[in-house]
Formats: C-alpha cells, sequence, structure tokens
C-alpha cells in the first residue's frame, strides 16, 4: 500500500465519519427508527391494533354465543391489562398472571355491555386471539338493572 | 399450583364466596365499577380459559339453587343480583416518596388516588360485596 493510497483511504474514512454524523444529526436515514423508538417496550397502541386487526375473529366468537348478536361494537379505549394474583380462598397462591380485556357493546344498543379477557402469557404483550372468553355476559340495562340478554 | 374452581354451581353459598376473588368465574371485582346492580345467573355455565385457548375451568350451571327473579318478573332458579356500592368515592392523597429523589436529592411528592365507600376501603384493603 502505497502512502498516496493510504492518505486517500484516510479521507474517504474522515468523509464517511463526516456524512454519516450529518445524517444522523438530521435524523433522515431509514435507521433513525431505531434511534427514536424502544423496540423493547410495546405501547398500548400497538395492542389495540393487534386486536384490531383480527376484529373478525373477535366478533364471530361474540357472535357465536348468542344467535341474536347480529353486529358487535367494540370500544378500543377500553383495552386494559390487568395483573391478577391468583388465591385460594384469599390466601394467595401460584405465580401472577396478566390478562388482557376488551369491552363492547353489541346490535347497536347503547346500553349494552359484554367483555372479553385474555390470559397473557409469560412476557408475552400480545394474547393468542383464540384464546378469549367472556368475563362478563351480554348485558342490556333495563330499568337501571344490567339484565343478561337472552 | 394452579388455581381449582368450583366443578358446579350447586351450592350458592360455595358461588358467592368463590366469585369474590379475581379471576373466578362471574368474578364480582370485574362488575364492582358498575354504577348499576348486575344480573348473575348460577344456573349457566362458565368458562374459563389459559393463554393458550385450553379451558381451564369448566364450571357446570347449578341445579336446586333459591329461587330468584328474572327481567320479566319470572321466578328463575340461581339469579342473584350484585348491587353497586353508591357511596362509593375517589379519595386522593398526596404523600413524600423518599425512595425517589430529584436531581438534588429532595425527595418527591407523589399522588395517590383510592377508593373510598361503605363496602369498599382500597387504602385498608377492604373490600366487601352486596348482593340481592
Amino acid at each position: 500500500m502505497t502512502t498516496q493510497t493510504k492518505r486517500r483511504l484516510g479521507i474517504v474514512v474522515v468523509l464517511i465519519l463526516i456524512i454519516g454524523g450529518l445524517l444522523m444529526v438530521q435524523r433522515k436515514t431509514p435507521f433513525d427508527i431505531f434511534l427514536t423508538k424502544d423496540y423493547t417496550v410495546v405501547t398500548k397502541d400497538e395492542q389495540i391494533a393487534y386486536l384490531k386487526q383480527h376484529e373478525q375473529k373477535m366478533t364471530d366468537y361474540v357472535m357465536s354465543e348468542n344467535s341474536k348478536v347480529t353486529s358487535v361494537q367494540w370500544d378500543w379505549d377500553s383495552v386494559k391489562v390487568e395483573e391478577v394474583k391468583p388465591n385460594a380462598g384469599g390466601f394467595p397462591t401460584g405465580d401472577k398472571y396478566n390478562v388482557m380485556s376488551i369491552d363492547g357493546r353489541f346490535n347497536v344498543i347503547k346500553d349494552s355491555h359484554f367483555k372479553i379477557t385474555w390470559q397473557l402469557s409469560k412476557n408475552s404483550y400480545y394474547p393468542k386471539i383464540s384464546a378469549m372468553f367472556f368475563t362478563q355476559d351480554l348485558s342490556i340495562l333495563n330499568n337501571e338493572v344490567w339484565y343478561n340478554y337472552d | 399450583m394452579t388455581k381449582t374452581n368450583l366443578e358446579n354451581f350447586n351450592n350458592i353459598y360455595a358461588n358467592l364466596a368463590e366469585s369474590a376473588y379475581t379471576g373466578r368465574p362471574n368474578s364480582f371485582p370485574s362488575y364492582a365499577l358498575n354504577k348499576n346492580p348486575k344480573e348473575l345467573d348460577y344456573s349457566q355455565n362458565k368458562i374459563i380459559k389459559d393463554d393458550k385457548g385450553d379451558i381451564t375451568s369448566f364450571t357446570k350451571g347449578g341445579s336446586n339453587l333459591p329461587e330468584g327473579f328474572d327481567k320479566d318478573g319470572n321466578k328463575k332458579n340461581g339469579i342473584v343480583y350484585l348491587q353497586p356500592d353508591k357511596t362509593l368515592e375517589n379519595k386522593t392523597e398526596y404523600y413524600i416518596d423518599y425512595s425517589d429523589t430529584d436531581f438534588f436529592g429532595n425527595p418527591q411528592a407523589k399522588k395517590k388516588n383510592s377508593q373510598k365507600g361503605l363496602l369498599t376501603d382500597e387504602k385498608a384493603g377492604f373490600n366487601a360485596y352486596f348482593i340481592l
């Protein structure tokens, strides 16, 4: 390697560093997302987006519960993840686990309500959609009392 | 050890005791935020699934349960109404968190919300349910 090649190589490396530095400062490269976003944390919006992708499956499940349910209106803002501590008659037992739940209404009835829940696997932020079940039955408000829908 | 739920809802007292806890069939805590009474039917089957979708708990609807009334006023067995706690109030408390300090080492003032009513005292960890 001649001195001239070494010098050229040096200049090229310095130029690459300067251009790279400028690009990084301006945040215009396709890789910026790795600098600004923490991929280890799943946000609630991403969880809601995941559920929205599987909306049809969820709706089908609710409709299969009662043949009179013809449409389902999901309350996407109600998505919630809660920690459950298993207990035996009040005494804590076993490992804690997380559950995700979502509320909904059906048949475009204003005062209708149900809640379906998923148990989340350990260290998982997204549920297995087919693992859903009802924690609050299909019910409608009638004379200020929530009655089961049948 | 996983939780073991009742196999059937045949004993109304056992049903109500079980439902007082989270993660159980007809769990009251999940309904407790309702502003209105909620009908619960213990003559119906209830399932709970795990994270893989397998049914971990199947509770068969009870038979020979005490009489209740459904929405049309007809007699039906196994119906109870979970009543809301109308005295429930949100309380805000401020406290000083000595474990969390700022840059200069000053402890931080923190806000804590809790609910208190006749049947609930979140701060004391007390919860009761009124069934009719």
